[in-house]
């Protein structure tokens, strides 16, 4: 009984752990959270992520992998639709997220994020996120 | 007189070339081509706003649509619109001309219908004419 057991345990753990921790476990990506502004230059809208694309005020650009298509409904009314009525080329966003350094861009998970105004878009229920002390204010020009 | 009407001519061509170098659309096709695709990806930014595609072969293609700000001219709501009317899953059926790349193929001057047959864009004209033999649409979304 207790082989079937151990036996039917590392079946379950290959057939279910092993394909989730793949996607989920967000390989070289930093375990603590950076807070960074940035404006939004391009959101696409894809499969198996969609990407909000961001340029910070010293040029850093950055790529926030998002959620799904087919999971924004989860967060946005209408979806797509929704997410783009809430976020538009040229806001900024100030964003709290794991990063993993590229050459050109860093990449971002498990990303949160408030809008020019300190207001959480995503997740929704939680307290807006403390912007960086050598922040300053958000620049003029970022200002849609 | 003529020297100012020459002056005035060499002014004016000097900011015509560079909006002849966004728009000449070099190496793309001088001829329409007709094709239909699921959409995989929209990516809305300036200067423009990308459709991703792939064909039931496999082709992928890239239209090469109007700029962010713009999409306001064609869809009520801007991106929003344009996102409750184009779908990732969706079935498009496209003219344009053409720049065939190793992995995707570039469109631009894009006639948009829906798989419906109901024009996305420009919206004020005659429904595109389905491919001889392309047989029904595909049922399946995404």
């Amino acid at each position: 009984m207790t082989p079937r057991i151990v036996a039917a345990a590392l079946a379950t753990c290959l057939v279910a752990v092993v394909p989730l921790g793949a996607h989920h476990s967000y390989p070289g990506f930093e375990p603590t959270p950076t807070v960074f502004e940035g404006r939004v230059e391009s959101i696409t809208i894809a499969n198996p992520h969609t990407l909000i694309e961001l340029r910070a005020a010293d040029g850093q650009r950055y790529r926030i992998i998002f959620l799904a298509v087919s999971a924004l409904r989860r967060v946005f009314i209408n979806g797509a639709e929704g997410m783009a009525s809430r976020i538009h080329i040229g806001d900024t966003l100030l964003v709290s997220g794991r990063l993993k350094r590229g050459d050109e861009l860093i990449e971002v998970c498990s990303a949160q994020f408030d809008d020019a105004q300190g207001v959480p878009i995503y997740p929704l229920n939680r307290p807006a996120i403390t912007k960086l002390q050598s922040s300053g204010p958000v620049p003029a020009s970022f200002a849609r | 007189m003529t020297r100012t009407i020459v002056t005035a001519a060499l002014a004016a061509s000097l900011v015509a070339v560079p909006l002849a170098a966004h728009h000449s659309y070099a190496g793309f096709d001088q001829t329409r081509t007709l094709f239909e695709a699921r959409v995989e990806a929209l990516r809305i930014e300036n200067p423009h706003t990308l459709i991703e595609l792939k064909a039931r072969d496999g082709q992928r293609y890239r239209i090469i649509f109007l700029a962010a700000s713009a999409l306001g001219r064609v869809f009520a709501n801007g991106a929003e619109g344009m996102t409750s009317r184009i779908h990732v899953g969706d079935m498009l059926l496209v003219s344009g001309r053409l720049k065939k790349g190793d992995d995707v193929t570039e469109v631009v001057a894009a006639q948009i219908d829906d798989a419906a047959g109901a024009p996305i864009h420009p919206a004020n004209r005659p429904a595109l004419s389905r491919p001889p033999g392309a047989g029904p649409w595909p049922q399946e979304t995404q």
